[in-house]
């Protein structure tokens, strides 16, 4: 039976969002971690970054090993929360492209629906922009396939204000500077077998390049980030504090 | 020939942060936009022109400082308050100020006209004319509530026109694996073999890896520790508030019940006083006076005036009238009268509080008529005596107040 709607905790949507901006060149994915109420609706709390083992474009696929170490995630998750958690849906990113699924998108999206009726798939368009206005876009959607035809079925997707960012959250943010490091380690030694001796150094170049390129595109803007969030939590906390005292005395002399 | 290019570049987390704070907002959210600015000239000589100049001008916005409510820093007319600028950017300082932003929900990307006017107002207050306005507008675009668009742009005023200028989002872009395939061709020459190997030491350590390889490993190890540090503090930060937040809501709703609970308390306390307190004094005395004459001792009238015998006190006070009040029993009334009450249409009658009987001067039936004064039991007038002339015999058709 399909979703009736997809409820997204606000910082599980900046995980995604700040995933999806990541690259421009090629489509990134992950996986959605909540939990499924009795009116269908699909509470997503966290979600989680994935290395995309093979990066054709018409090719989606989690190894065995990534739906274990989203397994563990879920757990975590519950141990937390203290409500039993899963893995209730996936997202990916549309660069340049539309915000539609394609045919692979709703095949895949098919398959995984096979094991788990109430799995959604979650896309987010970005890097796309008017030429004319100069304006930029960005758009996200959710949807599920309807098994026998193969056609996809639109979900309301509602984003739930959360405005303290969880640390699961937190945690899945930061892991994306980490990940882009392995999947380029695993490139370079992949290529570094295969490759002369003589041109041992140019790939070393290239590699040296490259994780430069990554701390200053991704591992540099995300320290930068954090820093002012701790500064703008820190403003917060001091008027917070002032509040809570406030109305603390305003209910003494009551 | 001069050409002016320009460009907004701002980092995906940025832009994040940005929806993720309209997000956690029911209404309009606005804020400043800190970052710097950087201007290239590049001159190109073509065979047709040889001073072809080129102007980038590259603004990257760094980070945005929210406000907490809208019209924070400028007042319903567009005017700017620069000391509320101060103390929202609070630690940073004002020069690094390169614009402001708006997001609005279903909303045209279109700048309306008090933004316009406080952008003036801004761009003379912080003495920038460069300064940029970001309008982030995100809206449904299916009636199923499935998909959802954000759209962003950048504003710029030149005198009274304002142009858009292109927002780059930076993210890691071209890199890719070909990189690593696209290798120069080798060269066979013996002297220049001889050359790199001789310097090869100096780059490559002896298992053949670069050394900068080493160095940029370790380097963006260390930058993962930053990065786990820094998330760390923000984590611990973020249950601060989450606390905090949760505590002030709470304290909210005490707050709020305590006020209700006081409106109640002082709504009973005005009802508990407009209800009259039982005159026990003169319930008794008009026992006294009248035993038996349930009409005269009820307090309870109807909506018509008519006295209602039903609800008379039968409570014993235990106050003996012939002590406490001698003398009102020592003009006691010949008999009591049962049912004869005053009546309406026309005349006035006004109550006045009982005093002793010496102080009343006696009065005769005609100055009643006559006179303002209130009037008083005592005196030998009866009641039928103060009964005006034009009563119509029916001595429950009454609409004003019993007389004692």
């Amino acid at each position: 039976m399909a979703v009736s709607a997809v409820h997204l905790e606000s910082d599980a949507f900046l995980v995604c969002m700040n995933h999806a901006l990541s690259t421009e060149k090629e489509e990134v994915m992950g996986l959605c971690i909540g939990e499924v109420d009795t009116n269908r609706i699909v509470h997503i709390h966290s979600v989680i970054i994935l290395r995309r083992s093979d990066k054709r474009k018409d090719r989606v696929e989690i190894s065995p090993e990534q739906l274990s170490s989203a397994a563990t995630e879920s757990y975590r998750l519950a141990e937390m929360t203290g409500r039993p958690m899963r893995v209730v849906g996936w997202y990916h990113s549309h660069p340049h492209i539309t915000v539609w699924p394609s045919h692979v998108d709703v095949r895949t999206q098919a398959m995984y629906q096979m094991m788990d009726q109430g799995f959604v798939g979650l896309i987010f368009s970005c890097f796309i922009e008017d030429k004319n206005t100069k304006t930029g876009r960005v758009l996200y959607t959710c949807f599920q396939s309807v098994h026998l035809n193969k056609i996809k079925i639109e979900i309301p997707i509602h984003v739930i204000p959360h405005e303290a960012i969880g640390k699961v959250c937190l945690e899945s943010a930061v892991e994306l500077p980490r990940i882009l490091c392995q999947e380029e380690q695993d490139t370079y030694r992949k290529i570094h077998r295969w490759v002369a001796s003589e041109a041992q150094g140019s790939i070393q170049f290239v590699f040296t390049k490259n994780l430069c390129s990554q701390m200053s595109a991704v591992s540099g803007p995300l320290l930068q980030w954090l820093e002012d969030r701790l500064e703008q939590n820190k403003q917060n906390i001091i008027e917070l504090q002032l509040e809570k005292e406030r109305l603390t005395q305003e209910l003494a002399t009551m | 020939m001069e050409d002016s290019n320009s460009y907004i570049r701002v980092s995906g987390f940025v832009l994040g942060s940005l929806m993720f704070q309209h997000l956690n907002s029911d209404s309009d959210v606005e804020g400043l936009i800190l970052g710097e600015t950087k201007a290239e000239e590049r001159s190109n000589i073509t065979d047709s022109q040889i001073d072809n100049i080129q102007f980038e001008h590259t603004i990257n916005i760094q980070k945005h400082i929210s406000c907490r409510k809208l019209y924070s820093f400028y007042n319903r007319i567009g005017e700017v308050n620069q000391d509320e600028i101060r103390h929202i950017l609070s630690n940073y300082k004002e020069e690094n100020v390169i614009g402001w932003y708006k997001q609005r929900r279903n909303t045209d990307q279109q700048m309306t006209f008090r933004e316009q006017v406080v952008h003036e107002n801004l761009k003379r207050a912080l003495s920038n004319h460069e300064l940029i306005f970001l309008l982030l507008t995100p809206s449904e675009i299916t009636t199923s509530g499935s998909t959802h668009k954000l759209e962003y742009a950048v504003y710029r005023s030149h005198g009274s026109q304002y142009c858009s200028v292109p927002v780059l989002v930076s993210n890691l872009g071209l890199l890719e694996e070909q990189d690593y395939w696209r290798l120069s061709a080798s060269c066979s020459s013996v002297n220049y073999n001889h050359a790199v190997r001789k310097h090869r030491s100096k780059f490559f350590s002896s298992d053949g890896s670069l050394h900068e390889v080493d160095e940029i490993n370790d380097m963006n190890n260390s930058l993962q520790g930053e990065l786990k540090m820094a998330c760390k503090k923000v984590e611990e930060s973020e249950r601060l508030v989450e606390k905090l937040l949760a505590d002030i809501s709470d304290l909210r709703r005490t707050v709020n019940e305590r006020k209700q609970e006081l409106r109640e308390i002082s709504a009973d306390g005005a009802s508990t006083l407009a209800q009259p307190q039982e005159n026990v004094l003169l319930c008794e005395v008009i026992k006294t006076l009248f035993p038996g004459a349930s009409l005269l001792q009820t307090q309870a009238l109807n909506f018509q005036g008519f006295p209602l015998p039903e609800f008379c006190c039968s409570t014993d006070h235990g106050i003996d009238i012939a002590t406490t009040l001698p003398l009102i029993l020592s003009h006691t009334l010949p008999k009591a009268r049962k049912g004869r009450l005053g009546r309406g249409g026309g005349t006035s009658w006004r109550k006045r509080p009982l005093r002793e009987s010496s102080e009343v001067p006696k009065r005769k039936k005609g100055m009643l008529e006559e006179t303002e004064e209130s009037l008083s039991v005592s005196g030998s007038e009866t009641e039928e005596d103060l009964i005006p002339a034009n009563q119509n015999g029916n001595n429950l058709d009454v609409s004003n107040s019993p007389v004692f």
